[in-house]
């Protein structure tokens, strides 16, 4: 597979395949990623976990991931394809997390630089992050305006409501 | 997986300590071995050309920075890091076969010289695990030191599950933290305080001596505000020295390692190569970057971003082949530079045959089959202990709502206009694919280091 025709300059794609072998490989508590198909390697799906002692626990939420051609200079975007309410997450389900953000593509503008992309982050880390997101949402940086006011000022509804998405991911 | 290695091959053989090895042998930018390493300023490695693009990639906005620790990065301050590189090349070499001996069935090494190798490893990996970071930054010091950050270090790693790469991280950190556990870092303070010191004597009567610095390029010893007003010449002649050593190192080979094997040595003369210069692109207007172009023997089609880009891109791939021991030909070059045109610079869909992938991806459906069926069983247990009691079918439908008023955030239009700025074929003439060896390239005035 994968010849040296194309190893010679696809980084994108031999750093992909290894990520990928090394998450089969050492499979990370609570997490799941692979290509949806493997004749494209830049889009991914994942399945992440609902982190413990939060609302989000027992859940199990499908994720896409879709990486640029120039991966891993530039970061993937991540996006949830189940029912997602969280103050960081945008209602289609895009994450917005200073991890998926390169240097100078800051959307909010006070993202510390040592949380943003770079090219040695990977696919694991990402999904670490956005473990830890659904167990703190970042109030500074709002994607989704009512899930920040839901969860600033009503933490019984915001729970009820994630509950409520856990449920359904789960199809139940 | 020949095509494809990577450090966790070694978890659950006999050898399970080479992983730390293969590891720090590895770009951490492309994951795979060295090629061409190159050494910033802050002490980290990387292969020449992805150093090199990422610097490039660096919006003009903002400045460089190391990938690994961010520290600011000046692409004319990366060195060479020799070591590496013949590390790289001896282990790769002796990969498969140690690969083969770590997966051997342990009964066929009964005998007495194996049980004594598996005490070595085994005493080997206990140390390794104690004193990690020292086995793997520092190849040089075999003598246990006294003093010991392996306590620390045992603590931040065992509290929870880290990658082989995050444990380098952690390494990494803790000598941010405490400067002086450094092995390599302390050798480095000793040589230049030697150097300071045999200034002191030479400077004693001056009672300035205390407040001198060494320069950062060639250590030698001056004032602050000196160094100011030295450091750019010295920076250049440091410069056309790497040149000059380069080339030497090219046409002579300066590593008696092979000889030792009775390699064939790389023997050949070549015109000497030339770094290309970054050009800042606000100074040239549209024809100057495409006779830019064209005097390099590249394609002049395209937009203004797609000229930039490329020149851009020829400029991180012409360097950073003259970083290579083996250097690819101009046509070589100028076909990677062509399938980096028609695959990373346009959004095109990237055809990968993967027969040995189907293996994986098996067991991955499977992780996830298990990964929905557990949550499954574990909210079945919680639902039937009466936990969730409170779900309101109208939360529900607030969210449904939500969820049909999509709007597309700034992250995907910015993917899509990616799409549409690169379009047309690259032309490439076939005169520019003379199979010759690379000529020096024109050095022109205008250009900008
Ligand atoms: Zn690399
Ligand atoms: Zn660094
Ligand atoms: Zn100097």
């Amino acid at each position: 597979m994968y010849k040296s025709q194309n190893s010679r300059t696809n980084t994108a794609v031999r750093r992909l395949m290894t990520e990928y072998k090394q998450l089969i490989n050492e499979a990370p508590d609570g997490i799941s990623a692979g290509p949806i198909d493997e004749d494209n390697f830049f889009e991914w799906e994942c399945l992440i976990q609902g982190p413990e002692d939060t609302p989000f626990e027992g859940g199990v939420f499908p994720a896409t991931l879709t990486f640029p051609k120039d991966y891993p200079l530039s970061p993937p975007t991540m996006k949830f394809t189940c029912d997602m309410f969280h103050p960081n997450v945008y209602k289609d389900g895009t994450v917005c997390i200073s991890i998926l953000h390169a240097p100078g593509d800051d959307p909010n503008m006070y993202e510390s630089a040592s949380e943003r992309w770079s090219p040695i982050q990977s696919v694991e880390k990402i999904l670490i992050s956005v473990m830890s997101m659904l167990a703190e949402p970042n109030d500074e940086s709002g994607a989704n305006i009512d899930a920040c006011k839901v969860w600033r000022n009503d933490r019984a509804e915001y729970n009820r409501i994630v509950k409520a998405n856990v449920r359904k991911t789960l199809g139940l | 997986m020949d095509e494809i290695s990577d450090p966790s091959d070694w978890t659950g053989t006999r050898l399970p300590s080479l992983l730390m090895l293969d590891s720090s042998l590895r770009c951490r930018i492309c994951k795979d071995f060295f090629k061409s390493p190159f050494m910033t300023e802050c002490t980290h490695t990387f292969c020449s050309l992805c150093i090199r693009k990422c610097i490039a990639s660096t919006p003009t906005s903002e400045a460089a920075c190391c990938p690994i620790c961010r520290a600011p990065v000046l692409e004319i301050r990366l060195r060479r890091n020799q070591v590496v590189e013949d590390l790289v090349e001896w282990f790769e070499n002796g990969r498969a076969a140690i690969m083969t001996v770590a997966k051997e069935e342990p009964l066929i090494m009964n005998g007495p010289v194996a049980s004594a190798a598996t005490e070595r490893t085994s005493s080997s990996e206990t140390r390794g695990r104690k004193r990690r970071r020292d086995t793997v930054d520092s190849s040089t010091s075999l003598t246990p030191e006294p003093r010991d950050n392996g306590l620390r270090r045992t603590t931040r790693i065992s509290s929870r599950k880290v990658s082989y790469e995050e444990k380098l991280d952690i390494g990494i950190e803790n000598d941010d933290e405490a400067d002086t556990c450094d092995p390599d870092e302390k050798s480095d303070v000793n040589s230049a305080n030697a150097q300071r010191d045999s200034s002191f004597i030479l400077l004693d009567d001056d009672d300035k001596a205390e407040n001198l610095v060494p320069c950062p390029v060639c250590n030698v010893v001056m004032t602050p505000q000196e160094v100011q007003v030295h450091i750019d010449d010295c920076i250049k002649q440091q410069e056309a020295k790497e040149a000059q050593a380069n080339q030497s190192a090219l046409s002579k080979s300066n590593r008696p390692l092979r000889t030792l094997q009775s390699q064939p040595l790389h023997q050949v003369t070549r015109k000497p190569l030339q770094r290309l210069p970054k050009l800042q692109y606000d100074l040239f207007n549209d024809t100057k970057l495409r006779s830019k172009l064209a005097e390099l023997g590249l394609p002049t089609n395209g937009s203004r971003t797609q000229l930039q880009q490329r020149h851009s891109e020829w400029v991180s791939l012409w360097n950073a082949n003259i970083d290579s021991n083996n250097p690819k030909t101009k046509r070589e070059l100028l076909r990677d530079l062509n399938d980096w045109e028609s695959n990373v610079a346009r959004y095109a869909v990237q055809k990968v045959s993967a027969d040995d992938l189907a293996a994986w991806s098996k067991t991955h459906s499977n992780d996830f089959d298990a990964l929905i069926a557990r949550a499954k069983k574990d909210v079945h247990k919680k639902l039937d202990n009466g936990q969730n009691q409170g779900t309101s079918s109208s939360a529900e439908s607030v969210v449904q709502t939500q969820q049909r008023q999509d709007s597309v955030p700034a992250e995907i239009k910015k993917i899509d206009s990616i799409d549409e700025t690169s379009e047309g074929q690259m032309d490439y003439k076939r005169d520019f694919l003379a199979d010759t060896l690379i000529t020096p390239p024109p050095v022109s005035s205008d250009a900008i280091m």
